[in-house]
Protein backbone atom coordinates (compact mmCIF):
# COMPACT_ATOMS: atom_id res chain seq x y z
CA UNK A 1 0.00 0.00 0.00
CA UNK A 2 1.15 3.39 -0.97
CA UNK A 3 1.87 5.72 2.00
CA UNK A 4 1.15 9.55 1.96
CA UNK A 5 2.55 11.92 3.78
CA UNK A 6 0.62 14.17 5.11
CA UNK A 7 2.11 16.84 7.67
CA UNK A 8 -0.19 17.63 10.69
CA UNK A 9 -0.64 21.59 9.81
CA UNK A 10 -2.43 20.53 6.42
CA UNK A 11 -4.56 18.06 7.73
CA UNK A 12 -8.38 19.82 7.94
CA UNK A 13 -9.50 17.58 10.67
CA UNK A 14 -13.07 18.07 11.18
CA UNK A 15 -13.43 16.83 7.27
CA UNK A 16 -11.00 13.48 8.16
CA UNK A 17 -13.08 12.77 11.28
CA UNK A 18 -16.02 12.97 9.28
CA UNK A 19 -14.78 10.77 6.52
CA UNK A 20 -13.21 7.85 8.72
CA UNK A 21 -15.77 8.46 11.56
CA UNK A 22 -18.05 4.96 10.07
CA UNK A 23 -14.20 2.88 9.98
CA UNK A 24 -13.32 4.06 13.65
CA UNK A 25 -16.64 3.40 15.02
CA UNK A 26 -15.92 -0.56 13.33
CA UNK A 27 -12.52 0.00 15.28
CA UNK A 28 -14.02 0.47 18.29
CA UNK A 29 -16.39 -2.23 18.06
CA UNK A 30 -13.73 -4.60 17.70
CA UNK A 31 -11.73 -3.22 20.50
CA UNK A 32 -14.40 -2.88 22.69
CA UNK A 33 -15.73 -5.77 24.77
CA UNK A 34 -19.52 -3.65 24.78
CA UNK A 35 -20.53 -2.02 21.92
CA UNK A 36 -23.09 0.19 23.43
CA UNK A 37 -19.63 2.42 24.41
CA UNK A 38 -18.11 2.18 20.95
CA UNK A 39 -19.74 5.56 20.11
CA UNK A 40 -18.20 6.85 23.19
CA UNK A 41 -15.24 5.78 22.27
CA UNK A 42 -14.65 7.08 18.86
CA UNK A 43 -15.69 10.52 20.51
CA UNK A 44 -13.13 10.38 23.01
CA UNK A 45 -10.53 9.37 20.21
CA UNK A 46 -11.40 12.13 17.88
CA UNK A 47 -10.71 14.90 20.76
CA UNK A 48 -7.86 13.08 21.84
CA UNK A 49 -6.82 13.17 17.84
CA UNK A 50 -7.31 16.78 17.63
CA UNK A 51 -5.40 17.63 20.73
CA UNK A 52 -2.38 15.31 19.88
CA UNK A 53 -2.61 16.05 15.82
CA UNK A 54 0.99 18.00 16.00
CA UNK A 55 2.34 14.95 16.99
CA UNK A 56 1.22 13.17 14.02
CA UNK A 57 4.36 12.20 11.84
CA UNK A 58 2.66 11.01 9.04
CA UNK A 59 3.94 7.95 8.21
CA UNK A 60 1.23 6.08 8.21
CA UNK A 61 -2.69 6.68 7.09
CA UNK A 62 -4.39 9.08 9.37
CA UNK A 63 -7.30 6.59 10.06
CA UNK A 64 -5.04 4.19 10.99
CA UNK A 65 -3.12 7.08 13.48
CA UNK A 66 -6.71 7.43 14.85
CA UNK A 67 -7.55 3.71 14.76
CA UNK A 68 -4.19 3.73 17.01
CA UNK A 69 -5.73 5.50 19.47
CA UNK A 70 -9.19 3.63 19.39
CA UNK A 71 -7.41 1.17 20.37
CA UNK A 72 -5.69 2.55 23.36
CA UNK A 73 -8.96 4.32 24.75
CA UNK A 74 -10.83 0.89 24.39
CA UNK A 75 -8.98 -1.05 26.12
CA UNK A 76 -8.25 2.44 28.94
CA UNK A 77 -12.60 2.68 28.87
CA UNK A 78 -12.79 -1.28 29.64
CA UNK A 79 -10.25 -1.74 32.07
CA UNK A 80 -12.50 1.78 33.65
CA UNK A 81 -15.61 0.30 33.54
CA UNK A 82 -14.08 -3.27 34.53
CA UNK A 83 -12.90 -1.75 38.02
CA UNK A 84 -16.69 -0.04 38.66
CA UNK A 85 -18.46 -3.30 37.54
CA UNK A 86 -16.39 -6.18 37.86
CA UNK A 87 -19.12 -8.77 38.58
CA UNK A 88 -21.64 -7.42 36.68
CA UNK A 89 -23.39 -8.85 33.30
CA UNK A 90 -25.21 -6.72 31.11
CA UNK A 91 -27.97 -9.21 29.83
CA UNK A 92 -29.35 -6.54 27.81
CA UNK A 93 -26.14 -6.99 25.70
CA UNK A 94 -26.83 -9.85 25.01
CA UNK A 95 -29.71 -9.23 22.09
CA UNK A 96 -29.65 -6.96 19.25
CA UNK A 97 -31.68 -3.89 19.87
CA UNK A 98 -33.29 -2.69 16.12
CA UNK A 99 -33.79 0.25 14.79
CA UNK A 100 -37.87 0.22 15.42
CA UNK A 101 -36.94 -0.54 18.89
CA UNK A 102 -37.70 -4.18 18.86
CA UNK A 103 -35.21 -6.76 20.18
CA UNK A 104 -33.72 -10.39 19.21
CA UNK A 105 -31.63 -12.81 21.02
CA UNK A 106 -28.07 -12.72 19.30
CA UNK A 107 -28.46 -16.29 17.30
CA UNK A 108 -25.43 -16.64 14.95
CA UNK A 109 -25.43 -19.30 12.51
CA UNK A 110 -23.42 -22.26 12.16
CA UNK A 111 -22.54 -23.07 8.44
CA UNK A 112 -20.33 -25.66 9.13
CA UNK A 113 -22.64 -27.50 11.36
CA UNK A 114 -20.06 -27.81 13.87
CA UNK A 115 -20.68 -26.19 17.03
CA UNK A 116 -23.23 -26.86 19.45
CA UNK A 117 -26.34 -24.65 18.59
CA UNK A 118 -27.00 -23.72 22.02
CA UNK A 119 -22.89 -22.70 22.61
CA UNK A 120 -23.50 -20.43 19.83
CA UNK A 121 -25.53 -18.71 21.46
CA UNK A 122 -22.37 -17.64 24.25
CA UNK A 123 -20.44 -16.45 21.01
CA UNK A 124 -20.25 -13.26 22.75
CA UNK A 125 -19.32 -14.76 26.28
CA UNK A 126 -16.70 -17.05 24.58
CA UNK A 127 -14.97 -13.68 22.48
CA UNK A 128 -14.93 -11.77 25.55
CA UNK A 129 -13.32 -14.17 27.41
CA UNK A 130 -10.44 -14.09 24.62
CA UNK A 131 -7.29 -11.26 25.79
CA UNK A 132 -7.18 -8.38 23.93
CA UNK A 133 -4.11 -9.13 22.26
CA UNK A 134 -6.04 -12.33 20.49
CA UNK A 135 -9.60 -11.48 20.65
CA UNK A 136 -8.89 -7.22 18.73
CA UNK A 137 -6.88 -8.68 15.95
CA UNK A 138 -9.67 -11.76 15.22
CA UNK A 139 -12.38 -9.17 15.30
CA UNK A 140 -10.92 -6.82 13.13
CA UNK A 141 -10.37 -9.11 10.74
CA UNK A 142 -14.22 -8.68 10.17
CA UNK A 143 -13.50 -4.72 10.06
CA UNK A 144 -14.80 -4.09 6.17
CA UNK A 145 -11.65 -3.38 3.90
CA UNK A 146 -9.09 -3.92 7.02
CA UNK A 147 -6.39 -5.92 5.84
CA UNK A 148 -3.77 -7.78 8.00
CA UNK A 149 -1.30 -5.16 7.63
CA UNK A 150 -3.50 -2.40 8.33
CA UNK A 151 -4.12 -4.62 11.61
CA UNK A 152 -0.44 -4.90 12.00
CA UNK A 153 -0.39 -1.24 12.07
CA UNK A 154 -3.56 -0.22 14.34
CA UNK A 155 -2.33 -3.03 16.76
CA UNK A 156 1.54 -1.73 16.15
CA UNK A 157 2.94 -5.44 16.16
CA UNK A 158 4.17 -7.31 12.95
CA UNK A 159 2.43 -8.87 10.77
CA UNK A 160 3.56 -12.12 11.73
CA UNK A 161 2.27 -11.65 15.16
CA UNK A 162 -0.98 -11.01 14.06
CA UNK A 163 -1.27 -14.12 11.80
CA UNK A 164 -0.18 -16.43 14.85
CA UNK A 165 -2.43 -14.29 17.10
CA UNK A 166 -5.71 -14.41 14.73
CA UNK A 167 -5.03 -18.54 14.72
CA UNK A 168 -4.74 -19.05 18.51
CA UNK A 169 -7.51 -16.76 18.59
CA UNK A 170 -9.67 -19.29 16.33
CA UNK A 171 -7.99 -22.47 18.14
CA UNK A 172 -9.38 -21.03 21.65
CA UNK A 173 -12.39 -20.20 20.20
CA UNK A 174 -13.00 -23.59 18.80
CA UNK A 175 -12.30 -25.54 21.58
CA UNK A 176 -14.59 -23.76 23.70
CA UNK A 177 -17.27 -24.10 21.49
CA UNK A 178 -16.42 -27.73 21.06
CA UNK A 179 -15.96 -28.21 24.62
CA UNK A 180 -19.41 -27.54 25.79
CA UNK A 181 -20.58 -29.87 23.01
CA UNK A 182 -18.78 -32.90 24.37
CA UNK B 1 8.46 -35.37 2.82
CA UNK B 2 6.11 -37.11 4.56
CA UNK B 3 2.62 -34.93 5.20
CA UNK B 4 0.81 -37.14 7.84
CA UNK B 5 -1.41 -36.05 10.82
CA UNK B 6 0.94 -35.84 13.12
CA UNK B 7 2.76 -33.28 10.61
CA UNK B 8 -0.37 -31.29 9.92
CA UNK B 9 -0.99 -30.54 13.83
CA UNK B 10 2.72 -29.15 14.29
CA UNK B 11 2.53 -27.04 11.43
CA UNK B 12 -1.02 -26.11 11.41
CA UNK B 13 -0.36 -22.50 12.78
CA UNK B 14 2.43 -22.32 9.96
CA UNK B 15 -0.87 -23.06 7.45
CA UNK B 16 -3.07 -20.45 8.30
CA UNK B 17 -0.15 -17.67 8.73
CA UNK B 18 1.05 -18.55 5.84
CA UNK B 19 4.36 -19.51 7.12
CA UNK B 20 4.51 -22.89 4.52
CA UNK B 21 6.44 -22.64 1.52
CA UNK B 22 4.53 -23.69 -1.67
CA UNK B 23 5.40 -27.35 -2.23
CA UNK B 24 4.39 -27.96 1.48
CA UNK B 25 1.15 -26.37 1.17
CA UNK B 26 0.07 -28.38 -1.48
CA UNK B 27 1.19 -31.34 0.38
CA UNK B 28 -0.42 -30.37 3.34
CA UNK B 29 -3.63 -29.28 1.02
CA UNK B 30 -3.61 -32.86 -0.72
CA UNK B 31 -3.14 -34.79 2.88
CA UNK B 32 -6.42 -32.89 4.57
CA UNK B 33 -8.42 -33.55 1.32
CA UNK B 34 -8.19 -36.76 1.95
CA UNK B 35 -7.75 -37.13 5.64
CA UNK B 36 -11.39 -36.81 7.75
CA UNK B 37 -9.52 -36.02 10.94
CA UNK B 38 -7.57 -33.29 9.45
CA UNK B 39 -10.21 -32.17 7.60
CA UNK B 40 -12.23 -31.81 10.35
CA UNK B 41 -10.28 -29.58 12.03
CA UNK B 42 -9.66 -27.53 9.94
CA UNK B 43 -12.82 -26.42 8.65
CA UNK B 44 -13.66 -26.06 12.72
CA UNK B 45 -11.27 -23.47 12.66
CA UNK B 46 -12.32 -22.04 9.60
CA UNK B 47 -16.22 -21.85 10.49
CA UNK B 48 -15.16 -19.58 13.35
CA UNK B 49 -14.47 -16.58 10.71
CA UNK B 50 -18.40 -16.85 9.53
CA UNK B 51 -19.10 -16.74 13.31
CA UNK B 52 -17.06 -13.96 13.93
CA UNK B 53 -18.39 -11.96 11.26
CA UNK B 54 -21.76 -12.38 12.44
CA UNK B 55 -20.88 -11.47 15.80
CA UNK B 56 -19.30 -8.25 14.51
CA UNK B 57 -21.99 -7.21 12.12
CA UNK B 58 -24.27 -7.60 15.73
CA UNK B 59 -21.99 -5.73 17.30
CA UNK B 60 -21.72 -2.85 15.18
CA UNK B 61 -25.92 -2.69 15.05
CA UNK B 62 -25.94 -2.23 18.59
CA UNK B 63 -23.12 -0.02 18.21
CA UNK B 64 -24.78 1.63 15.30
CA UNK B 65 -28.22 2.22 17.05
CA UNK B 66 -29.99 4.84 18.48
CA UNK B 67 -28.94 5.76 21.88
CA UNK B 68 -32.25 4.28 24.36
CA UNK B 69 -31.37 4.04 27.44
CA UNK B 70 -31.48 0.83 29.10
CA UNK B 71 -35.21 -0.67 29.78
CA UNK B 72 -33.60 -1.63 33.66
CA UNK B 73 -32.18 2.15 33.69
CA UNK B 74 -35.62 3.58 32.76
CA UNK B 75 -38.02 1.27 35.26
CA UNK B 76 -35.35 1.99 37.84
CA UNK B 77 -35.39 5.83 37.45
CA UNK B 78 -39.20 5.67 36.94
CA UNK B 79 -39.74 3.54 40.34
CA UNK B 80 -36.95 5.97 42.49
CA UNK B 81 -39.12 9.43 40.93
CA UNK B 82 -42.87 7.55 42.00
CA UNK B 83 -41.30 6.87 45.64
CA UNK B 84 -39.56 10.51 45.66
CA UNK B 85 -42.93 11.73 44.77
CA UNK B 86 -44.82 9.84 47.55
CA UNK B 87 -42.55 10.61 50.05
CA UNK B 88 -42.79 14.05 49.60
CA UNK B 89 -46.55 13.85 49.66
CA UNK B 90 -46.41 11.44 52.84
CA UNK B 91 -43.97 14.15 54.53
CA UNK B 92 -46.10 17.35 53.66
CA UNK B 93 -49.11 15.87 54.79
CA UNK B 94 -49.89 16.43 58.30
CA UNK B 95 -50.95 13.82 60.49
CA UNK B 96 -53.49 15.68 62.70
CA UNK B 97 -57.03 14.25 62.50
CA UNK B 98 -59.42 15.99 63.21
CA UNK B 99 -60.68 16.89 66.71
CA UNK B 100 -56.80 16.80 67.76
CA UNK B 101 -55.00 19.43 69.39
CA UNK B 102 -52.35 21.22 66.76
CA UNK B 103 -48.89 20.19 65.81
CA UNK B 104 -46.62 20.33 68.78
CA UNK B 105 -45.38 23.68 69.38
CA UNK B 106 -42.10 24.33 68.01
CA UNK B 107 -40.94 24.83 71.75
CA UNK B 108 -40.22 21.12 72.61
CA UNK B 109 -37.66 20.88 70.73
CA UNK B 110 -35.30 22.66 73.01
CA UNK B 111 -35.54 19.26 75.08
CA UNK B 112 -32.40 17.83 74.74
CA UNK B 113 -34.04 13.94 74.53
CA UNK B 114 -36.04 14.99 72.07
CA UNK B 115 -33.40 16.54 69.61
CA UNK B 116 -32.31 13.33 68.59
CA UNK B 117 -35.78 12.54 66.98
CA UNK B 118 -36.81 16.24 66.47
CA UNK B 119 -36.91 16.62 62.72
CA UNK B 120 -35.13 19.48 60.75
CA UNK B 121 -35.67 23.24 61.25
CA UNK B 122 -37.05 23.07 57.79
CA UNK B 123 -39.83 20.34 58.43
CA UNK B 124 -40.78 21.38 61.74
CA UNK B 125 -40.95 24.84 60.02
CA UNK B 126 -43.53 22.93 57.63
CA UNK B 127 -45.69 21.53 60.05
CA UNK B 128 -45.89 24.46 62.17
CA UNK B 129 -46.92 26.11 59.19
CA UNK B 130 -49.74 24.07 58.49
CA UNK B 131 -51.07 23.74 62.21
CA UNK B 132 -51.21 27.61 61.26
CA UNK B 133 -52.71 26.79 57.80
CA UNK B 134 -55.60 24.44 59.35
CA UNK B 135 -56.87 25.28 62.58
CA UNK B 136 -59.00 23.39 64.56
CA UNK B 137 -62.47 24.42 63.34
CA UNK B 138 -64.02 23.74 67.02
CA UNK B 139 -61.85 26.44 68.37
CA UNK B 140 -63.95 29.92 68.38
CA UNK B 141 -61.84 32.35 66.86
CA UNK B 142 -59.39 34.40 69.15
CA UNK B 143 -60.31 37.91 69.38
CA UNK B 144 -58.18 40.74 67.73
CA UNK B 145 -57.23 42.71 70.82
CA UNK B 146 -56.31 41.14 74.27
CA UNK B 147 -58.48 42.15 76.97
CA UNK B 148 -56.48 42.88 80.06
CA UNK B 149 -57.23 40.02 82.74
CA UNK B 150 -59.69 40.67 85.14
CA UNK B 151 -59.00 38.00 87.20
CA UNK B 152 -56.06 38.64 89.70
CA UNK B 153 -53.96 35.72 91.13
CA UNK B 154 -52.90 36.01 94.62
CA UNK B 155 -49.77 38.04 93.32
CA UNK B 156 -51.41 41.11 91.88
CA UNK B 157 -50.83 44.01 93.41
CA UNK B 158 -53.94 45.08 95.76
CA UNK B 159 -54.82 48.20 93.79
CA UNK B 160 -53.61 49.13 90.29
CA UNK B 161 -55.17 50.70 87.61
CA UNK B 162 -54.93 53.41 84.57
CA UNK B 163 -57.45 56.25 83.40
CA UNK B 164 -59.12 56.54 80.35
CA UNK B 165 -55.63 58.23 79.01
CA UNK B 166 -53.33 55.23 80.05
CA UNK B 167 -52.12 56.60 83.49
CA UNK B 168 -51.73 54.05 86.16
CA UNK B 169 -52.64 54.46 89.52
CA UNK B 170 -52.05 52.89 92.78
CA UNK B 171 -53.25 53.68 96.99
CA UNK B 172 -50.16 55.96 97.00
CA UNK B 173 -52.02 58.38 94.78
CA UNK B 174 -54.67 58.57 97.07
CA UNK B 175 -52.95 58.73 100.10
CA UNK B 176 -53.41 62.37 102.46
CA UNK B 177 -57.05 62.10 101.52
CA UNK B 178 -60.23 59.99 101.73
CA UNK B 179 -60.64 57.96 99.02
CA UNK B 180 -63.84 56.27 97.83
CA UNK B 181 -63.06 53.40 95.28
CA UNK B 182 -66.74 51.76 94.03
CA UNK B 183 -66.81 48.50 91.61
CA UNK B 184 -68.97 49.28 88.52
CA UNK B 185 -70.34 47.13 85.41
CA UNK B 186 -72.59 47.17 82.86
CA UNK B 187 -75.04 44.64 83.94
CA UNK B 188 -75.68 46.44 87.04
CA UNK B 189 -77.14 50.01 86.46
CA UNK B 190 -78.31 50.24 89.87
CA UNK B 191 -74.51 50.35 91.01
CA UNK B 192 -73.71 52.96 88.30
CA UNK B 193 -76.76 54.91 89.82
CA UNK B 194 -75.50 54.87 93.23
CA UNK B 195 -72.09 55.82 92.43
CA UNK B 196 -73.54 58.81 90.08
CA UNK B 197 -75.25 60.12 93.03
CA UNK B 198 -72.49 59.61 95.61
CA UNK B 199 -70.28 61.87 92.81
CA UNK B 200 -73.31 64.54 92.51
CA UNK B 201 -73.64 64.76 96.29
CA UNK B 202 -69.72 64.92 97.26
CA UNK B 203 -67.53 65.46 94.41
CA UNK B 204 -66.95 69.03 95.20
CA UNK B 205 -65.55 67.89 98.53
CA UNK B 206 -61.57 68.61 97.78
CA UNK B 207 -60.62 66.17 100.41
CA UNK B 208 -62.59 63.18 99.25
CA UNK B 209 -61.73 61.41 96.14
CA UNK B 210 -64.58 59.27 94.87
CA UNK B 211 -63.28 56.88 91.80
CA UNK B 212 -65.53 54.38 89.80
CA UNK B 213 -63.44 51.34 88.95
CA UNK B 214 -64.57 48.93 86.04
CA UNK B 215 -63.12 45.13 85.83
CA UNK B 216 -63.41 45.61 81.85
CA UNK B 217 -62.22 48.26 79.84
CA UNK B 218 -65.85 49.67 78.51
CA UNK B 219 -67.48 53.39 77.80
CA UNK B 220 -68.70 55.06 81.15
CA UNK B 221 -72.73 54.55 80.41
CA UNK B 222 -74.43 57.43 79.35
CA UNK B 223 -75.93 60.38 81.92
CA UNK B 224 -73.02 59.98 84.05
CA UNK B 225 -69.94 62.36 85.47
CA UNK B 226 -68.16 60.39 88.07
CA UNK B 227 -64.48 59.64 87.20
CA UNK B 228 -63.49 56.36 86.25
CA UNK B 229 -61.10 54.03 86.01
CA UNK B 230 -60.03 50.60 84.93
CA UNK B 231 -58.37 47.92 86.80
CA UNK B 232 -54.89 46.58 85.19
CA UNK B 233 -55.20 42.99 86.58
CA UNK B 234 -54.51 43.49 90.40
CA UNK B 235 -56.89 42.58 93.41
CA UNK B 236 -58.96 45.63 93.55
CA UNK B 237 -58.58 45.41 97.65
CA UNK B 238 -60.85 42.17 97.47
CA UNK B 239 -63.91 44.28 95.81
CA UNK B 240 -66.65 42.94 93.28
CA UNK B 241 -68.70 44.73 91.06
CA UNK B 242 -71.42 46.12 92.94
CA UNK B 243 -69.56 46.82 96.10
CA UNK B 244 -67.04 49.35 97.12
CA UNK B 245 -64.24 50.59 99.98
CA UNK B 246 -63.70 53.43 101.98
CA UNK B 247 -60.17 54.22 102.87
CA UNK B 248 -58.92 57.19 105.38
CA UNK B 249 -56.24 59.50 104.80
CA UNK B 250 -54.04 56.90 106.14
CA UNK B 251 -55.14 54.37 103.50
CA UNK B 252 -56.53 51.92 106.12
CA UNK B 253 -60.29 50.77 105.22
CA UNK B 254 -62.96 52.19 107.17
CA UNK B 255 -65.90 50.79 105.51
CA UNK B 256 -66.35 48.34 103.18
CA UNK B 257 -70.22 47.14 101.64
CA UNK B 258 -72.46 47.06 98.55
CA UNK B 259 -72.91 50.02 96.82
CA UNK B 260 -77.15 49.58 96.32
CA UNK B 261 -77.94 48.01 99.77
CA UNK B 262 -75.15 49.73 101.64
CA UNK B 263 -75.60 53.02 100.34
CA UNK B 264 -77.70 54.70 102.84
CA UNK B 265 -74.84 54.30 105.69
CA UNK B 266 -72.42 55.06 103.44
CA UNK B 267 -73.82 58.56 102.57
CA UNK B 268 -74.68 58.74 106.38
CA UNK B 269 -71.21 57.92 106.94
CA UNK B 270 -69.45 60.58 104.36
CA UNK B 271 -71.95 63.41 105.72
CA UNK B 272 -70.98 62.91 109.58
CA UNK B 273 -66.73 62.73 108.47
Amino acid sequence: MKTVAVRAEDIDFEAAAREHRSFLLQIAVASARNPIDAEDIVQEALIRGFRGLKRFRGDCPLRIWLSRIVVRVAINHHRSVARRLKRWVFFADLETVHQDGSSQAFEPPDPAGVFDREALMDIRKHVNRLPDEFRMPLVMLAVEGLTIPEIAGVLEIPEGTVKSRIFYARKRLKEALQTRKK
Amino acid sequence: MNVDCQWISKNLEALFCDGLTDEQHQLARAHIENCQTCRSEVQALIAVDPLIKNYFRQQLAIAQAPRRPRRSVVYGSAVAVTAAVLLILVWRTPSVKPGMPPAVAPQTQSVPAASVEAPPPVKTDEVTNIARAKPEPSQPPKPDRIEPAVVADVNAPDFLVTDPAGYSRTLEDYRGRVALIGVWSKDQPQSVASLERLYETFGSDTRLRLVGVSNERVQKPGNTSFPILYNQGSRLLGLKPGEFVLLDEAGSVKLRGSLVKDFESLSKLLRER
